[in-house]
């Protein structure tokens, strides 16, 4: 059990959109597919659903092939796939329960009707069952068409940006849940974003797209990292936290070898990402008595790159880090690779992105 | 005023729009969905009667639903009786006269369905057929009621065709707008007023059931 895409697709217009990736079917696990907007995510997502055919390549599970130009065009039908749009795209004409058992045809009505329950109640629409689609929120909306996607038991289920259409409270609160409800029901997800967070809050791998292709494979912190967008995104450096204990509203985070205080942003977890902006963290020379200060480290200087009017001090201190300051505060504290320093890391300056379960 | 005529003229009309119905709901499909290469002439073909002069239509399907052709004696040996000059001949050629009257405002609504919804549909295990039938279709309506609506008021008033298949026959084939051109040939002035009257009245109630109709398309969008 395993998907196998590769495949190129062609517009009219001159773009060209190419996808070469191996994905396991047979257990859960939540697949990012990461990029800037228009880089061609939702065209893959498409392409592997049966919405859009590819020109070349091939996509195929296992033994079974799906695509391949001249042999096989299975149709989207015959997939096991399910499909969120970004707008809900619920059928106006159906209701809650009638949207959510619309994949269900064909089964006996004992069956369909213990399975709408069963993922009414899974995600929260108790009590909706026969509205319109016009009268629920849209937060509910899309929880209806998360619910209809995986009544089936797809074999994968394809989230084309599910929270963008949301306000910032409604898509909060779904994303906080879609792990957990992914994972309830053991169904693997390829999730499209341009969130940052939200991909280090969500995703085991992350798949990175530009200009049309997947340029990077890995987890979402190394993906993010590696590449600078992190860095881009004002997230600075991405570490991978546990928390060790709450002292006073703060976090006490174990990163790596060192320990570190950050504001608490709520909520119950255990694993986390501490992303350290490097506006946050000033440097001193000196001596290394004060090591029991809270978020001094002991650094060495790796390398030093102009940013603009500022320096980009990149530092180990156990763990990587870098430090953003000005040319003058460079000269007058001499500061040079392998050099030893005082990395002071404002606590305001740290933001925790908790992993959801 | 002529009963008798109204009577024939509303069971033809009822008759010939029931029997479009399914006629048109099969045809409408690949008319706004499909992507092959004789749509286009698929469209032309079954608009031709908006275009084409009655007596053309007329006289063609004389020639295909007369007592020598292949149609026409398979009819008689079937049933008996003829095609031209009957009601069941009317029949037959009021519903393919009528074709693009329930074509058109279905083929325009099933258009207007959001195409998200139909992609939807296929994911979610629908092929083709039940994704026209419990998405397309439901969601185009008030397309299907316009449809069902003109094609009535249009086999109501229609005329030439009637003329050249059906003939005109009190109590078989003589329809109300025949029964009009009867009283003006008669100088029945007052009475050919009568019956003008009342397909008018008729004409314009059903339109403007229809733009109704139209003008409420959006709601569900």
């Amino acid at each position: 059990m395993g998907l196998s895409a590769q495949f190129t697709k062609t517009f009219a217009a001159g773009a060209v959109i190419e996808a070469g990736f191996e994905l396991n079917l047979g257990a859960f696990g939540l697949t990012v597919l990461f990029g800037p907007s228009g880089c061609g995510k939702t065209t893959v997502l498409r392409c592997l659903a049966g919405l859009e055919r590819p020109d070349r390549g091939w996509i195929r599970d296992g033994d079974e092939v799906w695509f391949q130009p001249g042999r096989q065009d299975l149709p989207a039908c015959r997939r096991g796939i399910g499909y969120v749009f970004q707008e809900s795209a619920l059928f106006p004409h159906l209701s809650v329960a009638g949207n959510i058992a619309y994949g269900l045809q064909g089964r006996p009505r004992a069956e369909r009707q213990a399975r709408v329950r069963e993922l009414i109640r899974l995600m929260g629409l108790d009590g909706l069952a026969e509205r319109r689609p016009g009268q629920v929120s849209g937060g509910q909306m899309q929880r209806v068409a998360l619910a209809r996607a995986l009544a089936p038991r797809p074999r994968l289920v394809l989230l084309d940006e599910p929270f963008a259409a949301l306000d910032l409270a409604a898509g909060e609160q779904l994303r906080h849940q879609l792990r957990r409800i992914l994972k309830t029901l053991g169904v693997p997800a390829i999730l499209v974003t341009h969130d940052p967070q939200e991909a280090l809050a969500l995703g085991d791998r992350m798949l990175l797209m530009a200009e049309g292709r997947i340029v990077r494979d890995g987890t979402p912190a190394e993906v993010l990292s590696e590449t600078g967008d992190a860095a881009r995104a004002g997230m600075g450096e991405v570490l991978r936290a546990r928390v060790v204990g709450r002292v006073e509203g703060l976090l006490r985070l174990a990163v790596g070898p060192v320990e570190l205080f950050a504001p608490d942003p709520g909520g119950e977890f255990r694993d986390a990402y501490a992303c350290i902006r490097g506006e946050g963290v000033s440097l001193e020379s000196g001596p290394h008595g004060l090591m029991s200060q809270r978020n001094r480290l002991p650094a060495s200087i790796v390398r030093i790159e102009p940013h603009g009017a500022l320096r980009r001090v990149f530092l180990d201190a156990g763990v990587p880090l870098e430090s953003l300051i000005t040319t003058w505060a460079c000269e007058d504290l001499r500061l040079a690779p392998g050099q030893q320093v005082q990395a002071l890391i404002k606590a305001s300056a740290i933001q925790v992105i908790p992993i959801e379960i | 005023m002529d009963w008798e005529a109204i009577r024939l003229s509303l069971r033809l009309a009822l008759s010939s729009a029931l029997l479009l119905a399914p006629l048109g709901i099969l045809l409408a499909w690949p008319l706004a969905y499909g992507r092959f290469r004789g749509r286009m002439l698929l469209e032309a073909l079954t608009s031709m009667p908006l275009v084409l002069p009655p007596t053309v239509l007329g006289f063609y399907l004389i020639v295909a639903l007369g007592p020598l052709s292949p149609v026409g004696r398979a009819w008689e040996s079937l049933t008996g009786s003829r095609l031209v000059f009957t009601f069941q001949g009317l029949l037959l050629a009021q519903v393919i006269t009528n074709l693009p009257f329930f074509l058109q405002p279905l083929v325009a609504s099933l258009g207007g369905v959001d195409r998200r919804l139909l992609e939807v549909a296929g994911t979610l295990g629908s092929g083709r057929a039940g994704t026209y039938f419990r998405v397309a279709l439901p969601l185009a309506w008030r397309g299907l009621l316009s449809g069902l609506i003109l094609s009535f008021a249009h086999a109501m008033g229609e005329f030439g065709v009637v003329l050249m298949v059906g003939g005109n026959l009190p109590g078989r084939t003589r329809t109300v707008s025949i029964a009009l051109f009867d009283q003006v040939q008669a100088f029945d002035l007052a009475g050919a007023n009568r019956t003008a009257l009342l397909l008018l009245g008729f004409a314009f109630a059903v339109l403007a059931c229809t733009a109704w109709l139209r003008a409420r398309e959006r709601t569900w969008a």
